[in-house]
Protein backbone atom coordinates (compact mmCIF):
# COMPACT_ATOMS: atom_id res chain seq x y z
CA UNK A 1 0.00 0.00 0.00
CA UNK A 2 1.43 3.30 -0.97
CA UNK A 3 1.57 6.18 1.41
CA UNK A 4 -1.21 7.90 -0.39
CA UNK A 5 -3.30 4.99 -0.59
CA UNK A 6 -3.01 4.59 3.44
CA UNK A 7 -3.84 8.50 3.83
CA UNK A 8 -6.70 8.03 1.44
CA UNK A 9 -8.01 4.63 3.27
CA UNK A 10 -7.97 6.42 6.69
CA UNK A 11 -10.22 9.52 5.37
CA UNK A 12 -12.66 7.54 3.40
CA UNK A 13 -13.21 5.24 6.42
CA UNK A 14 -13.88 8.12 8.59
CA UNK A 15 -15.88 9.93 6.55
CA UNK A 16 -18.33 6.02 6.00
CA UNK A 17 -18.06 5.72 9.98
CA UNK A 18 -18.97 9.68 10.51
CA UNK A 19 -22.17 8.70 8.32
CA UNK A 20 -23.14 6.05 9.96
CA UNK A 21 -23.62 7.79 13.51
CA UNK A 22 -26.96 7.52 13.42
CA UNK A 23 -29.16 8.81 16.48
CA UNK A 24 -31.64 6.00 16.75
CA UNK A 25 -32.15 7.09 20.22
CA UNK A 26 -35.47 8.46 19.81
CA UNK A 27 -37.89 5.84 20.47
CA UNK A 28 -36.04 5.45 24.08
CA UNK A 29 -37.10 8.88 25.02
CA UNK A 30 -40.94 8.91 23.64
CA UNK A 31 -40.68 5.51 25.82
CA UNK A 32 -39.53 6.93 28.54
CA UNK A 33 -40.99 10.70 28.29
CA UNK A 34 -44.47 9.08 27.96
CA UNK A 35 -43.98 6.50 30.98
CA UNK A 36 -42.68 9.42 33.29
CA UNK A 37 -45.86 11.80 32.17
CA UNK A 38 -48.45 9.23 32.49
CA UNK A 39 -47.65 7.81 35.96
CA UNK A 40 -46.67 11.12 37.50
CA UNK A 41 -49.84 12.70 36.40
CA UNK A 42 -51.87 9.44 37.57
CA UNK A 43 -50.16 9.62 40.54
CA UNK A 44 -51.33 13.73 40.89
CA UNK A 45 -54.19 12.87 39.46
CA UNK A 46 -55.37 10.08 42.13
CA UNK A 47 -53.59 11.81 45.21
CA UNK A 48 -56.60 14.28 44.47
CA UNK A 49 -59.04 11.85 44.59
CA UNK A 50 -57.94 9.29 47.06
CA UNK A 51 -55.54 10.92 49.61
CA UNK A 52 -53.83 7.48 50.10
CA UNK A 53 -50.26 6.07 50.18
CA UNK A 54 -50.52 3.18 47.05
CA UNK A 55 -51.20 6.40 44.61
CA UNK A 56 -47.51 7.48 45.29
CA UNK A 57 -45.86 4.27 44.33
CA UNK A 58 -47.18 4.09 40.76
CA UNK A 59 -43.84 4.97 39.76
CA UNK A 60 -43.38 1.78 40.19
CA UNK A 61 -44.83 1.23 36.99
CA UNK A 62 -42.34 2.96 34.98
CA UNK A 63 -39.16 0.78 35.18
CA UNK A 64 -41.74 -2.37 35.19
CA UNK A 65 -42.95 -1.45 31.47
CA UNK A 66 -39.92 0.76 30.49
CA UNK A 67 -37.25 -1.44 31.24
CA UNK A 68 -38.53 -5.11 29.13
CA UNK A 69 -39.54 -2.59 26.58
CA UNK A 70 -36.22 -0.57 26.19
CA UNK A 71 -34.36 -4.20 26.37
CA UNK A 72 -36.01 -5.03 23.34
CA UNK A 73 -35.91 -1.64 21.10
CA UNK A 74 -31.91 -1.69 22.06
CA UNK A 75 -31.90 -5.28 21.03
CA UNK A 76 -33.66 -4.21 17.42
CA UNK A 77 -31.62 -0.82 17.12
CA UNK A 78 -28.18 -2.78 17.47
CA UNK A 79 -29.52 -5.67 14.90
CA UNK A 80 -30.19 -2.67 12.50
CA UNK A 81 -26.89 -0.51 13.27
CA UNK A 82 -24.09 -3.55 14.38
CA UNK A 83 -21.85 -0.98 16.41
CA UNK A 84 -22.47 2.10 18.79
CA UNK A 85 -20.87 4.94 18.72
CA UNK A 86 -18.90 6.49 22.08
CA UNK A 87 -21.37 9.65 22.36
CA UNK A 88 -24.36 7.07 22.32
CA UNK A 89 -22.21 5.12 24.69
CA UNK A 90 -21.60 8.19 26.63
CA UNK A 91 -25.61 8.63 27.01
CA UNK A 92 -26.52 5.27 28.11
CA UNK A 93 -24.03 5.80 30.77
CA UNK A 94 -25.82 8.71 31.88
CA UNK A 95 -29.29 7.48 31.65
CA UNK A 96 -28.44 4.44 33.67
CA UNK A 97 -27.15 6.81 36.46
CA UNK A 98 -30.28 8.63 36.48
CA UNK A 99 -32.34 5.67 36.31
CA UNK A 100 -30.46 3.89 39.32
CA UNK A 101 -31.02 7.54 40.98
CA UNK A 102 -34.71 7.41 39.95
CA UNK A 103 -35.14 4.03 41.43
CA UNK A 104 -32.90 3.65 44.20
CA UNK A 105 -34.74 7.43 45.82
CA UNK A 106 -38.08 6.53 44.52
CA UNK A 107 -37.99 3.05 47.30
CA UNK A 108 -36.37 5.46 50.36
CA UNK A 109 -38.64 7.97 49.79
CA UNK A 110 -41.90 5.48 49.64
CA UNK A 111 -40.49 3.34 52.00
CA UNK A 112 -39.82 6.44 54.81
CA UNK A 113 -42.69 8.02 53.87
CA UNK A 114 -40.80 11.46 53.56
CA UNK A 115 -42.60 13.21 50.55
CA UNK A 116 -40.98 16.88 51.44
CA UNK A 117 -37.88 16.31 49.98
CA UNK A 118 -35.68 16.86 47.39
CA UNK A 119 -35.93 14.04 45.40
CA UNK A 120 -38.45 14.47 43.39
CA UNK A 121 -37.14 17.59 41.90
CA UNK A 122 -33.77 16.13 41.41
CA UNK A 123 -35.29 13.52 39.71
CA UNK A 124 -37.02 16.08 37.12
CA UNK A 125 -33.65 17.75 37.26
CA UNK A 126 -31.58 14.80 36.44
CA UNK A 127 -34.23 13.89 33.49
CA UNK A 128 -33.54 17.70 31.94
CA UNK A 129 -29.58 17.63 32.64
CA UNK A 130 -29.75 14.21 30.64
CA UNK A 131 -32.01 15.86 27.60
CA UNK A 132 -29.56 18.92 27.69
CA UNK A 133 -26.27 16.85 27.46
CA UNK A 134 -27.98 14.48 24.66
CA UNK A 135 -28.38 17.41 22.88
CA UNK A 136 -25.04 18.00 22.95
CA UNK A 137 -23.56 14.80 22.26
CA UNK A 138 -25.90 14.86 19.34
CA UNK A 139 -25.30 18.49 18.35
CA UNK A 140 -29.24 18.78 18.09
CA UNK A 141 -30.45 21.77 19.00
CA UNK A 142 -34.37 21.79 19.75
CA UNK A 143 -32.94 19.04 22.10
CA UNK A 144 -30.30 21.21 24.01
CA UNK A 145 -33.24 24.09 23.85
CA UNK A 146 -35.94 21.47 25.58
CA UNK A 147 -32.93 20.02 27.90
CA UNK A 148 -32.65 23.67 29.48
CA UNK A 149 -36.72 23.70 29.61
CA UNK A 150 -36.52 21.04 31.51
CA UNK A 151 -33.91 22.36 33.85
CA UNK A 152 -35.42 25.25 34.26
CA UNK A 153 -38.53 23.35 35.69
CA UNK A 154 -36.67 21.02 37.55
CA UNK A 155 -35.25 24.03 39.02
CA UNK A 156 -38.87 25.78 39.67
CA UNK A 157 -40.32 22.47 41.40
CA UNK A 158 -37.75 23.27 44.39
CA UNK A 159 -40.23 26.17 45.32
CA UNK A 160 -43.03 22.92 45.67
CA UNK A 161 -42.01 22.19 49.29
CA UNK A 162 -43.81 21.65 52.29
CA UNK A 163 -47.70 21.37 51.60
CA UNK A 164 -47.62 21.75 47.65
CA UNK A 165 -45.31 18.69 47.52
CA UNK A 166 -47.43 16.53 45.67
CA UNK A 167 -47.16 19.26 42.78
CA UNK A 168 -43.49 18.06 42.50
CA UNK A 169 -45.10 15.38 40.87
CA UNK A 170 -46.59 17.14 38.46
CA UNK A 171 -43.65 19.52 37.64
CA UNK A 172 -41.80 16.09 36.67
CA UNK A 173 -44.66 14.69 34.72
CA UNK A 174 -44.16 18.63 32.86
CA UNK A 175 -40.72 17.95 32.58
CA UNK A 176 -41.17 14.42 30.74
CA UNK A 177 -43.32 16.02 28.26
CA UNK A 178 -41.24 19.05 27.91
CA UNK A 179 -37.72 17.44 27.63
CA UNK A 180 -38.28 13.95 26.60
CA UNK A 181 -41.47 13.62 24.04
CA UNK A 182 -41.50 16.83 22.42
CA UNK A 183 -37.49 17.01 21.04
CA UNK A 184 -38.93 13.39 19.68
CA UNK A 185 -41.14 14.94 17.23
CA UNK A 186 -38.22 17.29 16.56
CA UNK A 187 -35.86 14.08 16.11
CA UNK A 188 -38.28 12.46 13.71
CA UNK A 189 -39.26 15.57 12.02
CA UNK A 190 -35.42 15.94 11.41
CA UNK A 191 -35.02 12.26 10.25
CA UNK A 192 -38.31 13.02 7.79
CA UNK A 193 -36.82 15.80 6.32
CA UNK A 194 -33.59 14.13 5.80
CA UNK A 195 -31.19 16.87 7.67
CA UNK B 1 16.43 12.63 4.62
CA UNK B 2 15.12 10.57 7.53
CA UNK B 3 11.69 8.83 7.56
CA UNK B 4 9.91 7.24 10.39
CA UNK B 5 8.91 3.65 10.17
CA UNK B 6 5.63 2.88 9.49
CA UNK B 7 3.85 0.06 11.66
CA UNK B 8 3.63 -3.14 9.33
CA UNK B 9 0.69 -4.65 10.84
CA UNK B 10 -1.20 -1.44 10.18
CA UNK B 11 -0.04 -0.63 6.83
CA UNK B 12 -2.45 -3.63 5.58
CA UNK B 13 -5.80 -1.86 3.83
CA UNK B 14 -8.02 -3.60 5.80
CA UNK B 15 -6.29 -3.68 8.69
CA UNK B 16 -6.29 -0.29 8.64
CA UNK B 17 -9.99 0.17 7.68
CA UNK B 18 -10.73 -2.00 10.79
CA UNK B 19 -8.38 0.12 13.34
CA UNK B 20 -9.92 3.94 11.96
CA UNK B 21 -13.66 2.54 12.51
CA UNK B 22 -12.76 0.85 15.84
CA UNK B 23 -11.31 4.12 16.61
CA UNK B 24 -14.21 6.07 16.21
CA UNK B 25 -16.58 4.19 17.45
CA UNK B 26 -17.40 2.65 20.79
CA UNK B 27 -17.40 -1.09 19.41
CA UNK B 28 -18.59 -2.27 16.50
CA UNK B 29 -19.46 -6.14 15.64
CA UNK B 30 -17.92 -8.44 12.76
CA UNK B 31 -21.14 -7.74 10.53
CA UNK B 32 -20.68 -3.69 10.88
CA UNK B 33 -16.93 -4.57 9.68
CA UNK B 34 -17.90 -6.59 7.23
CA UNK B 35 -20.07 -4.32 5.43
CA UNK B 36 -17.60 -1.19 5.56
CA UNK B 37 -14.39 -3.59 4.58
CA UNK B 38 -16.78 -5.04 2.14
CA UNK B 39 -13.71 -7.83 2.79
CA UNK B 40 -14.93 -11.71 2.85
CA UNK B 41 -15.59 -12.89 6.15
CA UNK B 42 -12.52 -15.82 6.32
CA UNK B 43 -9.72 -12.72 5.49
CA UNK B 44 -11.91 -9.93 8.01
CA UNK B 45 -11.96 -12.71 10.38
CA UNK B 46 -7.99 -13.46 9.78
CA UNK B 47 -7.07 -9.62 10.38
CA UNK B 48 -8.91 -9.06 13.48
CA UNK B 49 -7.44 -12.63 14.57
CA UNK B 50 -3.76 -10.44 14.03
CA UNK B 51 -4.74 -7.42 15.36
CA UNK B 52 -5.89 -8.73 18.28
CA UNK B 53 -2.80 -10.65 18.88
CA UNK B 54 -0.87 -7.28 19.06
CA UNK B 55 -2.98 -6.28 21.96
CA UNK B 56 -4.27 -3.50 19.59
CA UNK B 57 -8.11 -4.82 19.62
CA UNK B 58 -10.46 -6.87 22.01
CA UNK B 59 -12.98 -9.32 20.67
CA UNK B 60 -15.66 -10.18 22.69
CA UNK B 61 -17.49 -13.45 21.49
CA UNK B 62 -20.91 -14.44 22.36
CA UNK B 63 -22.71 -17.44 21.41
CA UNK B 64 -21.55 -20.18 18.71
CA UNK B 65 -22.73 -21.43 15.42
CA UNK B 66 -24.80 -19.26 13.46
CA UNK B 67 -26.02 -17.12 16.23
CA UNK B 68 -22.68 -16.12 17.40
CA UNK B 69 -21.47 -12.64 17.93
CA UNK B 70 -18.41 -10.93 17.57
CA UNK B 71 -18.10 -7.28 18.88
CA UNK B 72 -14.56 -6.02 18.43
CA UNK B 73 -13.06 -2.55 20.41
CA UNK B 74 -9.95 -0.69 19.99
CA UNK B 75 -7.95 -1.13 23.57
CA UNK B 76 -5.83 1.87 24.25
CA UNK B 77 -2.69 0.49 23.00
CA UNK B 78 -4.58 0.21 19.67
CA UNK B 79 -5.32 3.73 19.42
CA UNK B 80 -1.42 5.07 20.30
CA UNK B 81 -0.44 2.64 17.20
CA UNK B 82 -2.86 4.48 15.20
CA UNK B 83 -1.55 7.72 16.30
CA UNK B 84 1.83 6.89 15.81
CA UNK B 85 1.19 5.41 12.09
CA UNK B 86 -0.87 8.72 11.39
CA UNK B 87 2.17 11.15 12.65
CA UNK B 88 4.98 8.63 10.75
CA UNK B 89 2.45 8.96 7.50
CA UNK B 90 2.46 12.67 7.93
CA UNK B 91 6.54 12.56 8.50
CA UNK B 92 6.83 11.67 4.75
CA UNK B 93 4.82 14.64 3.68
CA UNK B 94 6.23 17.16 5.54
CA UNK B 95 10.07 15.64 5.12
CA UNK B 96 9.04 15.94 1.07
CA UNK B 97 7.83 19.52 1.45
CA UNK B 98 10.97 20.73 3.04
Amino acid sequence: MEIFDALDVIARTRGKVDMDHTPAKDCLFLLWGTLGAVFFGLEFVLWQFFHAEWCLWLWIGIPLIGIPWMMFLLRKDHDRFHMRTRGARLILDYWIFAAAFFGISGCVFGICGVYELFTLPLIGLLMGIGSFLTGEVLRFRPMIMCGLAGVAIGMGSFLLMGDRWIWQTLAVAGIAVVSMIIPTFFFQKRGKDGI
Amino acid sequence: MEFEELNPLLHNELRLKVMVALDALDDADFVYLKNLTKATAGNLSVQIGKLEEAGYIRVFRSGGGRGSHTVCRITPAGISALLEYQKALLSYFRQSSD
